[in-house]
């Protein structure tokens, strides 16, 4: 084993293992973790010998269970229209995708309230037109209108994460099954789907663990239907008493992290190790499909997403950001100048690029990372260091804020940095990690060992192994994670609210300030700006990665283009 | 109804206090007052801005409910006091209480100042994360009930819960007049938070329970009615488009602010139909700006500051301070159903888990 190794194992306990563990124990205590009290059983009978907690779990089931089924159809997709068809309208589908989960859930649901409201909704008035004033066909406070816009919003986050396992798809393995005699539908769910399943489980993994945890949506659109759910129960325990009731709100994320065991051990056991590798040093292609007369029903399905997904929301947020307030039909700038002069705001765009970017790499740095060490590593290593940078995940945002809070202040040097910008950036970066190492793990698996082998039999050490030849492979993955990560890095409002100053906010923190102050068409105008602010900063990306590519294209030799890793390393 | 004679006795001494308050308040500013109330005030205001100043403490971090609601009014203060700006972060309960913890445990704070509800600031307290503070000018500005016999707090704005209307929704004549009215089925689908919550529900009902105005069997009259969510806050634009017709528990501050940028709506200012609920201030222990706060603590009782409270849309407690003339009168809603300070509310609030949370499960 190499020497760093178990330096690797004690950080990953630090920062992932050691917060969540210590909140768990405290299920079995009262009072706020760290402060001595005594055993109890009592708070972990009492969740789960109540009726309600029952209640809960079903509907967060229901919701997990739908919302991940027909998200991670829906994403996957539009993630196989863009990775491998020649279908119009195609380029548009990222630029949407990024946008929509970019749309913090909260503005998301206030926007498809506004909608779909029976006395003036966007959505309902054409129905009433027709109908008479009493017609309302859309509802987003029901199960149906919390599910689909459920699904609307979680079809962004599948497609961000199984894009990269789609184009590192293998065209090579398709043809060989086509020139067998097979249709490309019979190809599709024979060669396809079965070489994509490690990344489709991974995202499926996240969906549903995000699902159970998901608060936002659930409780501003479910709560007016009556639908209750862990994370809404895993608020009022922390909210409905004081001090708050960390020890029920563990015991109710131990439902959480016993499904991540499950969907883990599922995981695990179906499959293993370089069942799936689509990228090899051999005759690497990835060509299109063009769908025929298919193509224009699937142009007509993006115009449909990007139509109920953005725009119709879009619409609303932007027509609230100009309201006095939110429902009031008159129209005014006011919310605009308010934020703009407000000296806080410009300071919150620094802090939450900073916050988002660097967050958004770190993690998925140490993610690449960790995911190499375990390919290598024992069986049993690489099942736990793909377990613990999962771990995080199984306490909802707020939960594993005050985890990680209280378990930072006990470590000396750390607590120092408590009310700084950099104990922000630790916490971000465990929480943004589970989501990197689903990303990442889906690339490495699609590796073939071949192309390191390669490369160690010329002579190359570990360190440059992975620099030269994992990382350039994964260059799309990661870069697709950094992405995914520093956006969802952008909207995260628990960690910020406790562990920066409030002299120094990032965008949700001040937007949250605006919201639970009554002020949410002033937080709809800072969203707006931040959004049209990520707009501006993908595009530039888009067209310096284009510009990167065009003066590629005319140098001999570079590229990944056909598998090649570089001019230094030959593996064809 | 359930009426105690403690409750009774509350009452009277409430009722008694809240008189007091509104003779001053129909008093009416004095002619010559100063943005200070007095001399002696302003002189002691202007000596801890000066050391304020020499300690190069230039700003004021506050946390609570309203924090970033009253802006306009730090503004007032930067102006009055250049040189010390004020930022807020409006969190409350738990998050605060757990923010709060984590800078006395981290040794790096960064507040100064709770202004929150009364059971928030003496949960705090309680915690021992709260300095004994009362600022130089309390006696001259508050009513002596307004002022922690601990040194804990002071009392300083007060505001309603109360019944949140769309006026397009229900017309004037078809208004709830008592809160037996609130059972008839037409007000089926009313929207509160949880009554045992320790939110705006809550703090009405025990209200309401202590004064002898609900028992256990409004309570669960109540309820088929009712439509319970987390928290009301994401349901103001509802309220607005006329999807909900009423919140009728909550608070005056969001009619008052909603009412301004054009909302159709109302709030029945029925004596009885409304509990008055008291917010106050507290500094942090060995806070970052130690003299800064106590001053912010001295000035928000000043007329300069407490009378311009009610464009933030809630009551200020100083006497002498005023509020506009459309406005419930806070004498007679006191009187119906009396305001109360942390040790009565505690008592109260137990009784009504006793009381209540059977008769609505």
């Amino acid at each position: 084993m190499h020497a760093g190794v178990p330096v690797l194992l004690v950080l990953l306990a630090l920062l992932f293992v050691w917060p969540v563990v210590s909140l768990l124990v405290g299920m079995f205590r009262g009072g706020s973790p760290g402060e001595p009290t005594g055993w109890t059983l009592q708070i972990v009978a009492g969740v789960f010998g109540d009726p309600d907690t029952w209640l809960a779990v079903e509907g967060s089931m229901i919701y997990a269970v739908a919302g991940t089924a027909f998200g991670v159809l829906l994403g996957a997709f539009f993630a196989f229209l863009v990775a491998r068809t020649t279908v119009p309208l195609t380029t548009w589908v990222t630029p949407v995708m990024l946008l929509v989960f970019a749309a913090p859930h909260v503005m998301y649901a206030l926007a498809w309230g506004l909608l779909t409201d029976p006395i003036g909704g966007l959505l309902n008035r054409p129905a009433q037109w027709i109908a008479g004033p009493g017609a309302a066909p859309f509802n987003a406070y029901s199960w149906t209108g919390l599910v689909t816009i459920h699904v609307l919003k979680l079809a962004a986050f599948c497609y961000l994460m199984l894009l990269p396992a789609f184009q590192a798809m293998n065209r090579a393995f398709e043809e060989a099954s086509l020139i067998s005699g097979a249709g490309r539908l019979q190809t599709f769910f024979r060669i396809d789907l079965p070489l994509l399943t490690p990344a489709l489980f991974g995202v499926v993994i996240l969906s549903v663990v995000l699902s159970l945890g998901a608060f936002d949506l659930p409780q501003i659109l479910g709560g007016l239907a009556g639908i209750n759910v862990i994370s809404t129960r895993i608020f009022k325990a922390l909210n409905f008493s004081m001090p708050p009731d960390y020890a029920a709100a563990s015991s109710l994320s131990l439902i959480m992290m016993v499904c991540l065991v499950v969907l883990l051990a599922v995981q695990w056991r179906l499959f293993g190790r370089d069942r799936f590798v689509t990228v090899t040093g051999k005759g690497y292609r990835e060509d299109r499909w063009d769908l025929g007369r298919w193509s224009g029903v699937c142009s007509a399905a993006i115009v449909v997403y990007a139509l109920f997904a953005l725009v119709l929301p879009g619409v609303q947020l932007v027509s609230t950001s100009l309201q006095p307030t939110a429902g009031v039909n008159v129209y005014t700038l006011q919310n605009y100048r308010t934020i703009l002069v407000d000296p806080l705001v410009s300071k919150a765009f620094g802090i939450t690029a900073l916050l988002a970017l660097l967050g958004g790499l770190f993690a998925v740095l140490l993610a690449a990372v960790v995911a190499y060490v375990g390919r290598y590593a024992p069986r049993w290593l690489e099942i736990v260091l793909d377990s613990v940078g999962l771990v995080p995940i199984v306490m909802p945002g707020v939960v594993l804020a005050v985890a990680l809070l209280w378990a930072y202040l006990s470590i000396p040097g750390l607590s120092a940095l408590y009310g700084t910008f950099w104990l922000a950036l630790v916490g971000i970066v465990v929480f943004l990690t589970p989501a990197a190492s689903r990303i990442v793990r889906g690339g490495i698996a699609q590796l073939a060992r071949e192309l390191e082998e390669a490369a160690r039999v010329s002579g190359a050490s570990h360190a440059r192994v992975f620099a030269d030849v994992v990382m350039r492979l994964l260059a799309r993955t990661l870069l697709a994670g950094w992405l995914v990560t520093a956006v969802i890095g952008a909207g995260t409002l628990d960690l910020p609210l406790l562990l920066l100053p409030p002299t120094m906010p990032n965008v949700s923190v001040l937007a949250y300030s605006y919201i639970s102050s009554g002020q949410p068409s002033e937080a709809c105008a800072l969203f707006m700006v931040l959004i049209a602010a990520i707009f501006a900063v993908g595009m530039a990306a888009a067209v310096a990665l284009r510009l990167m590519r065009g003066a590629r294209s005319t140098a001999p030799g570079g590229g990944l283009a056909n598998g090649t890793v570089g001019r230094s390393i030959p593996v064809q | 109804m359930f009426t105690t004679t403690k409750a009774k006795q509350r009452m009277r001494r409430w009722r008694a206090a809240a008189l007091v308050l509104v003779a001053a308040t129909l008093a009416g500013p004095a002619a010559a007052q100063s943005w200070g109330g007095s001399a002696a005030s302003e002189t002691s205001m202007m000596a801890l801005y000066d050391k304020a100043k020499a300690a190069g403490e230039q700003q004021i971090v506050i946390y609570g409910p309203f924090s970033v609601t009253f802006k306009p009014l730090w503004d007032t203060f930067s102006k009055r006091f250049p040189g010390i700006t004020v930022v807020g972060t409006p969190i409350s309960g738990s998050a605060m209480i757990a923010k709060v913890d984590a800078e006395v445990r981290s040794g790096q704070r960064t507040v100064d100042i709770i202004m929150s509800g009364i059971t928030d600031i003496v949960s705090a307290a309680d915690l021992g994360r709260t300095e004994l503070y009362a600022p130089p000018n309390a006696h001259e500005a508050l009513l002596p009930e307004y002022i922690d016999g601990k040194g804990r707090f002071v009392a300083n704005y007060a505001g309603l819960v109360g019944f949140l209307y769309n006026t397009d929704k229900i017309a004037e004549k078809d208004l709830p007049k008592t809160l037996k009215d609130l059972l008839d089925p037409r007000f089926k689908g009313m929207v509160v938070d949880d009554p045992f919550s320790g939110m705006l529900t809550s703090i009405a009902w025990t209200q309401y329970l202590s004064a002898g105005k609900i028992d256990a069997a409004w309570i669960k009259a109540i309820k088929p009615n009712l439509t319970v969510v987390p928290t009301t806050a994401p349901y103001f634009a509802n309220v607005t488009t006329g999807a909900i017709s009423s919140l009728p528990f909550n608070s005056f501050n969001r009619y008052v602010n909603l009412k301004k940028s054009g909302a159709k709506v109302g709030f029945v200012t029925t004596p009885g139909m409304s509990a008055p609920s008291l917010n106050g201030m507290t500094i942090i222990k060995s806070p970052p700006h130690a003299r800064a706060a106590e001053l912010m603590m001295a000035w928000f009782i000043t007329p300069e500051a407490q009378n311009a409270l009610s464009a933030q849309g809630s009551y200020p407690l100083a006497r002498g301070a005023t509020v506009p003339s459309d406005w419930p009168v806070f004498k007679d809603i006191s009187a119906a159903v009396p305001a109360m300070l942390p040790d009565a509310f505690q008592k109260a609030r137990a009784e009504l888990e006793k009381v209540g949370r059977e008769a609505f499960r």
